[in-house]
């Protein structure tokens, strides 16, 4: 108590010296817009002369006064600029429309001490390992290491996490099977591992390893149907190869580690089999063995810009595309060279990206490098709408031998979204595209499906069973989907969806596809996630006749 | 060729194993002396204050003193947990109450049960015991522990500290002949750091897994003219002007028992870190007043002080009109009750002076011109009306990258017709108090017009639909992949890409030196009579809105605070003519 009672007295003549000293030796001055002592409905005004407030009773002692430093008035700016013939007058602000009313509001102490007193603990799952400092937890962590230099710190933190997932499907893609079966049923797993070393808190290396399937494969049993091509119905497909694994760092921290001096570079970079994904997977969604780097965080008043960010990035090995696939060295035969440009500005953001793949064709071969370029922009509108347009084009590759350009065309894609009474999980979305020619990604997986992944649930198989879905490579076709989601209270999931296209040209003219989708998705137990999903279509693409498709399917994934 | 791979990851476990061989200490590990050694293993605000008590007055009124008071950090902490099932842990509280969670102290844990020195959140010993240059670390650092004699650090070497330790008596410090005398740091270290923006950087640039940023100020910084120049964070956020880099006051380093240290000549960074930012904690709680501790922090919430309990008025009325006993047993008595409302009184003065403090902030960093008109009013016909805002401050956007989506700062203008009746306004409020936009439940349920003009500078965080497009959401969290978000560090190398897949954060700030215009349409049928005109305008600044308040459960007073110290920047009228 003796310590507070001396420091409370020091504070007073502290605020007292400091308002003597200051430049008026009284209460801090009213601007005219807003009185110092201006009075609320529930803070009443402050006294107009300083000192101690008086109080009845015997609590006149020296208070704390917390408050000091300069004065707090606005230096005078010049008054504002405004067309000829106007002036600038008194401020009522009873003009305004009023802000909200609490005079009936009662203070509730119940709730208030709920505030800091009813807080849970969530007991997490951790990840599967975790050396080093542990991931979000307490506890002292230290300095770390000067190996790196004084000034980028070296704390290692290493933790293996990831996802496992297993699903029984019965799809049905109307092609009969040697017993003329056109039904698959068949269980499949998938283990995805991330092993990640933090190095620094700007330097890391990630890998990802998924142990069980192997070149699009995934480990399965098949207990219905016969399996085409002669596979095994059944089959481990194991797998120790990385599909993944690249250093992420920024080089202006580590300069700033070697040299022992700050400068005024940021600069993240990431190298080795790096996994890129612009524009949500329409336009890049590919692991290759390349570099990138990133001049982030730039503005332009000029251009009222509010942040921008540049990226540029080289493939060198892995490179995908859907227009190599099947070519002789299809995974080595192409290097990459790209940019992708993040824009925020217009109450909205823009990207735009450009992109060479680089077909190093073997002797004979057509070569069948292309530009890629992209532009998209994306906003909100009236409270009503979310949008995105997204414009793709490929163009520049050399005419083949034989047969069309693979990737000439370009594709228009108009992604919308309602904003609903419940805006965060009630939403209703309608995705259209139109494409003439053959439009195409810079790079894309296999397992990433086409550009029109990301239009509708149907034009996406599951990565896992072969769950059937539309032609997704929206090549000379128009279509869409019309879906709605439900996302309960944020605890569990409800999508159908519709969907469609029509080719109008090429080889697949006039031809059709159509399908209807559901998907629900429900977490238990901390960790697990139980997920169904069902279609029933028809395609008119591909190279027999027009097919029945539908498939229903059951997941356990369980996150670590 | 299973044995081979397995073989394999086995050996490359191994090897990333050992890289993380001789880390930090692990939080789980026991410490059999762990009690003991959180009996004090830092010095409080208060027993520094005891000899700074300048610094002690600006601190207890900022927003670090507040970081572990803010309710709405507590309410905001626990919902993101609940959502993401624990996994984002400590990282709120590694920068919010940085002391107490090196100390192990539970996220959970009510405030009242945590050590002194974790309620004052972003205390001294959170900067003055660091001694590593930490970068953007996320708040996961390192504060030297030991009691108050430990040496602290600082962007001086405290040459005057030598000529305090060789005369005690003369400072009426602890001695053989003086065992009650003050105690203090042994010794000032140089830690060069601490003065520039780089130590800010820790929590002021911070990204959760997936690599989602949340706060951006450094970013900021790093692209304005005020970094080119070398200004530092701490030029005008602790300077001798509130957001301007015009030099630092000087003053006496230390008032030890009545004596100034020094000849007064120091640089006196001021502890306020002048900011928008504003308390809506209980006025017993906050700004961090040494006499609040004579009650507990519950009884503080239990404090009724909207009614205005110590109040003479309040308590003459109350007099003999109720049972005393109907109060919480620590206000039962009328003398406790004024007691308490001094300190309340006290608080609520300081929060005042801080409230001009954030506004000359605010109004030092921005600047509005206009109205600029398309064409002589003249009644009924649409008149073109504009207002440019300009953001004059050179070290970051306007508002700046601070908490992610949750400041606002958006425009108001108001046009009230000869007879005083607003009759167009953009920018106006529903009832709870939101922007009349997609955020607005009136809006959304039809019961008040959406506000198709207005200006709002607010960041929005985005997340990608489950196919499609984005939309608006409270928090960077997907829900739509799954609804069992884990945040773990992401499979991408998400800081060359923007941002993680499926979550960004969507800026609509002015970048430094930059301007924008707000521009309106008045439809002619508000134009109704010739007369004068005034068209009313102000920049509003909310720490919170309120849709997001709600979407974290915070009370209806949490509400009302929030609202009831909003601030409004530049406001003022111009009068028009309409013919």
């Amino acid at each position: 108590m003796r310590t507070l009672t001396t420091l409370a007295a020091a504070l007073l003549l502290s605020a007292t010296a400091a308002r003597a000293d200051g430049p008026g030796a009284e209460e801090p001055a009213a601007t005219p817009a807003q009185p110092a002592t201006e009075a609320t409905p529930d803070a009443p005004a402050a006294p107009a002369t300083g000192g101690m407030l008086r109080r009845p009773g015997r609590d006149q002692q020296p208070a704390a006064q917390p408050v000091a430093g300069p004065d707090p008035r606005s230096p005078a700016q010049e008054p504002p600029k405004m067309s000829p013939g106007l002036r600038q007058v008194d401020l009522d602000k009873t003009g305004f429309r009023p802000d909200p009313d609490y005079s009936s509001q009662r203070y509730d102490a119940a709730a208030q001490h709920d505030v800091y007193g009813a807080k849970r603990a969530v007991r997490s799952v951790r990840p599967l390992l975790e050396l080093g400092y542990p991931l979000y937890a307490g506890g002292e962590f230290g300095t770390g290491h000067n190996l790196l230099g004084a000034k980028n710190l070296v704390r290692p933190q290493f933790l293996v996490y990831g996802d496992w997932r297993t699903a029984v499907a019965w799809n049905d893609i109307d092609v009969p099977d040697v017993n003329g079966d056109t039904a698959r049923g068949l269980f499949a797993t998938r283990l995805n591992l991330d092993l990640d070393l933090k190095l620094t808190a700007t330097e890391r290396i990630h890998v990802l390893m998924r142990p069980l399937d192997k070149n699009g494969k995934f480990t399965r049993y098949q207990f219905e149907g016969v399996a085409a091509d002669g596979e095994p119905e059944r089959e481990a497909e194991l797998n120790g190869r990385a599909v993944t694994a690249f250093f992420e760092g920024d080089l202006g921290q580590m300069a700033q580690g070697f040299s022992g001096h700050y400068n005024g570079v940021d600069l993240p970079v990431a190298a080795g089999v790096i996994p890129l994904l612009f524009q949500n997977g329409i336009w890049l969604d590919d692991a290759f063995t390349g570099l990138a780097f990133t001049i982030p965080a730039r503005n332009s008043p000029a251009l009222d810009i509010s942040n921008m960010d540049f990226t540029f990035f080289a493939a060198f090995d892995k490179v995908s595309s859907p227009v190599l696939r099947g070519s002789v060295h299809e995974d080595h035969r192409a290097d990459l060279y790209g940019t992708a440009w993040f824009i925020e500005m217009l109450r909205g953001y823009i990207e735009a990206d450009y992109g060479y793949l680089d077909d190093h064709a073997p002797p004979g071969a057509d070569d069948l490098g292309y530009h890629s370029a992209s532009l998209a922009f994306t906003r909100r509108y009236g409270g009503w709408l979310s949008n995105s347009v997204r414009v793709l084009g490929a163009f520049g590759q050399s005419a083949p031998a034989t047969g069309d350009r693979t990737a000439n065309g370009v594709a228009l894609l108009l992604e919308n979204s309602l904003i609903t009474s419940l805006p965060s999980t009630l939403v209703p979305y309608f995705n259209l595209f139109f494409s003439n020619g053959t439009p195409q990604s810079l790079a894309r997986d296999p397992g990433a499906g086409g550009f029109l992944k990301n239009t509708g649930l149907n034009f996406e198989t599951d990565g896992l069973t072969g769950f059937p879905k539309l032609d997704d490579s929206g090549a000379d076709a128009y279509g869409g989907a019309v879906g709605i989601e439900y996302l309960f209270g944020l605890d569990q999931q409800l999508v159908f969806e519709i969907a469609g296209l029509q080719h109008t040209d090429g080889p697949l003219e006039d031809s059709q596809d159509y399908a209807a989708g559901l998907r629900w998705q429900l977490p238990f137990l901390r960790q697990w996630i139980v997920r169904a999903d069902a279609m029933a279509g028809r395609s008119g693409s591909g190279s027999t006749a027009a097919r029945d498709l539908a498939g229903v399917r059951m997941e356990l994934r369980v996150k670590f | 060729m299973q044995m081979k791979l397995a073989g394999q990851l086995g050996r490359a476990l191994m090897l990333l194993g050992c890289l993380c061989w001789g880390g930090a200490t692990a939080a789980a590990e026991a410490d059999p002396h762990a009690d003991l050694f959180k009996a004090s293993p830092f010095p409080s605000a208060v027993q520094c204050g005891q000899c700074h008590p300048r610094v002690f007055s600006e601190w207890a009124v900022s927003n670090h003193a507040y970081a572990s008071i803010s309710p709405m950090f507590h309410k905001f902490e626990q919902r993101i947990n609940d959502l993401t099932q624990g996994t984002i842990g400590t990282f709120c509280v590694r920068c919010h109450q940085q002391v107490g969670t090196q100390m192990n102290e539970a996220r959970e844990a009510p405030l009242w049960a945590r050590s002194p020195v974790a309620r004052e959140g972003i205390t001294c010993v959170t900067c003055h015991r660091v001694k590593a240059e930490f970068g953007k670390v996320n708040g996961e650092r390192h504060v030297e522990p030991g009691d108050i004699t430990a040496p602290v650090y600082n962007t001086g070497r405290g040459h005057d500290l030598p000529e305090v330790l060789a005369n005690p008596d003369d400072y009426g410090l602890r001695s053989a002949g003086n065992p009650d005398g003050k105690v203090g740091h042994s010794a000032v270290i140089k830690f060069e750091q601490l003065g520039k923006s780089e130590f800010c950087v820790s929590c002021h640039q911070v990204a959760v897994n997936l690599g989602i940023k949340l706060e951006v100020v450094w970013d900021q910084y790093r692209g304005s003219p005020a970094s080119s120049h070398g200004t530092q964070c701490q030029d005008c956020h602790m300077g001798k002007v509130p957001g301007r880099a015009d030099g630092f006051e000087t003053g006496p380093i230390a008032v030890i028992n009545g004596r100034p240290v020094g000849d007064g000549t120091a640089r006196h960074s001021n502890h306020m870190f002048f900011g928008p930012g504003y308390p809506i904690a209980h006025p017993g709680l906050f700004p961090f007043n040494p006499k609040s501790l004579n009650w507990s922090i519950e009884d503080w919430l239990a404090f009724d002080y909207r009614a205005g309990w110590g109040d003479a008025a309040w308590e003459d009325a109350f007099t003999g009109l109720t049972e005393p006993g109907s109060l919480p047993a620590a206000w039962q008595t009328r003398e406790a009750r004024e007691r308490a409302r001094v300190v309340v009184d006290q608080n609520l003065r300081a929060l005042d002076y801080k409230r001009l403090s954030r506004k000359q902030v605010m109004e030092n960093g921005s600047r509005i011109d206009g109205p600029f008109l398309s064409r002589d009013p003249r009644v009924g016909e649409s008149l073109g009306v504009r207002y440019r805002i300009t953001n004059t401050d050179d070290g970051h956007n306007l508002p700046s990258g601070s908490l992610g989506a949750q400041p606002e700062i958006w425009f108001n203008v108001a046009l009230v017709d000869p007879d005083g009746h607003n009759v167009w306004e953009s920018g106006y409020v529903d009832k709870a108090g939101d922007m009349a936009d997609l955020h607005s439940t009136e809006v959304r349920t039809g019961r008040l017009e959406h506000d198709d003009q207005l200006f709002n500078l607010q960041t929005k965080f985005l997340t990608t639909n489950i196919k499609g497009t984005d939309r608006e959401m409270y928090l960077p969290v997907n829900f739509d992949g799954d609804q069992l978000p884990f945040l773990r560090p992401a499979g991408v190398p998400t800081t060359v890409i923007n941002h993680p897949p499926t979550v960004r954060m969507e800026g609509r700030s002015i970048p430094p030196l930059g301007w924008r215009d707000a521009s309106y349409r008045v439809p002619g049928s508000a134009i109704t009579k010739p007369g004068k005109y005034k068209l009313l305008a102000r920049l509003r600044s909310r720490a919170e809105p309120i849709y997001f308040m709600r979407f974290v459960e915070a009370t209806p007073d949490m509400e009302q605070s929030i609202n009831q110290w909003m601030l409004d920047i530049h406001p003022y009228a111009a009068e028009l003519e309409v013919k």
